[in-house]
């Protein structure tokens, strides 16, 4: 860069668009960009895959490919992290298609996190809950599963969510109340199912205990 | 087509989760602040919370971080490096192919010369007479 070279400012009070134009022939501007983008796209692929492995390599393809791309990017409405989110979705995308599977994410890892300050009753209840509920989600289409994280995990607004998506944020809005409908109605389902095999299993116990 | 009411529903269920997520206050102050009631709350409150206490943000592993950080500021060139950010399973379910192939190839060369030796068309009536 020699003397002159470096900007004035520095490069994490830059804005992505600085950055950008910056990286497309300094790393260390990609490097920041990098670090401003990877903890999110990583829970994406993370709630999106199931597990920890897949979520890195995929993570790491998405940076690859992003790295790659970013001479060709071009601001046209789309600001970046959202095009980070795009190549994000293609590839898990690509990777349920090709793995025939849509996993939801393993509890432990969540549940321990979450409920480390309950008492152990409420935690078991809770996980219990929380278990039903990864299962709903996990059998949402895909880009309702999207908006659900893009909205509780990186708290982005109807609008921003519209962008990633490419949809206008009075879509998202809809798209969104129906999947709410859509989880309620299978929560209920499956309290439901549990209220009525539950029964079966307290009598086949108590017949096991018996004999 | 959305009618007026659900159109003010999903009002409703936005405004609420965004105030959830956002812990813009207790309840009965999202309550008066959005002029919701008990029965709108009541509907979405359980389902937006549960949503909301369950998908929490998880940090990716700070090894992973540092050394995809690196790879990628080294711009990766070659076939050593493009393996690198794969994952050790994938990585040797690579190299053992790699070297599967490679045994296959040799041994169908030296059972193809094996079979050739043994097969001579010259050295057949120099037995048989």
């Amino acid at each position: 860069m020699g003397l002159f070279g470096r900007k004035q400012k520095p490069l994490a009070k830059m804005s992505d668009n600085e950055l950008i134009a910056l990286a497309k022939a300094d790393k260390e501007a990609f490097g920041e960009l990098y670090e401003r983008y990877v903890t999110k796209i990583y829970n994406y692929i993370y709630y999106r895959t199931g597990n920890q492995q897949d979520a890195e390599d995929l993570t790491a393809r998405v940076f690859y490919r992003a790295m790659g791309h970013i001479e060709n990017y071009v601001d046209k409405g789309v600001p970046f992290q959202a095009w980070l989110y795009r190549i994000a979705h293609n590839l898990v995308a690509n990777f349920h298609r090709d793995h025939g599977r849509r996993k939801i994410i393993p509890l432990d890892d969540y549940v321990a996190h979450t409920l480390r300050s309950e008492a152990p009753d409420k935690q078991a209840e809770a996980s219990d809950e929380q278990e039903t509920l990864m299962k709903a989600i996990g059998r949402l289409p895909a880009e309702r599963q999207q908006l659900i994280l893009l909205k509780f995990i990186h708290q982005k607004s109807n609008a921003e969510i519209g962008e990633i998506m490419n949809r206008t944020e009075g879509a998202i809005k809809s798209l969104y109340h129906r999947t709410l409908i859509a989880l309620r109605d299978e929560i209920q389902m499956q309290d439901m199912k549990n209220t009525m095999a539950k029964p079966d299993a307290d009598s086949t116990a108590r017949k096991h205990g018996r004999g | 087509m959305n009618t007026t009411h659900e159109q003010h529903v999903q009002d409703l269920v936005s405004t609420l989760t965004d105030a959830v997520i956002r812990h813009d206050g207790t309840l009965d102050q999202i309550m008066g602040r959005y002029d919701l009631n008990d029965d709108d709350v009541a509907n979405w409150l359980p389902i937006i919370d549960s949503l909301h206490n369950t998908l929490v943000e998880v940090q990716p592993r700070p090894a992973f971080k540092r050394q995809l950080r690196n790879e990628l500021l080294k711009r990766p060139i070659g076939v050593r490096v493009r393996l690198r950010p794969l994952p050790t399973r994938v990585q040797l379910a690579a190299v053992l192919t790699i070297v599967g192939g490679f045994v296959l190839i040799v041994y169908n060369w030296f059972m193809g010369n094996m079979r050739e030796v043994a097969l001579n068309p010259d050295d057949e009536p120099a037995v048989l007479h």
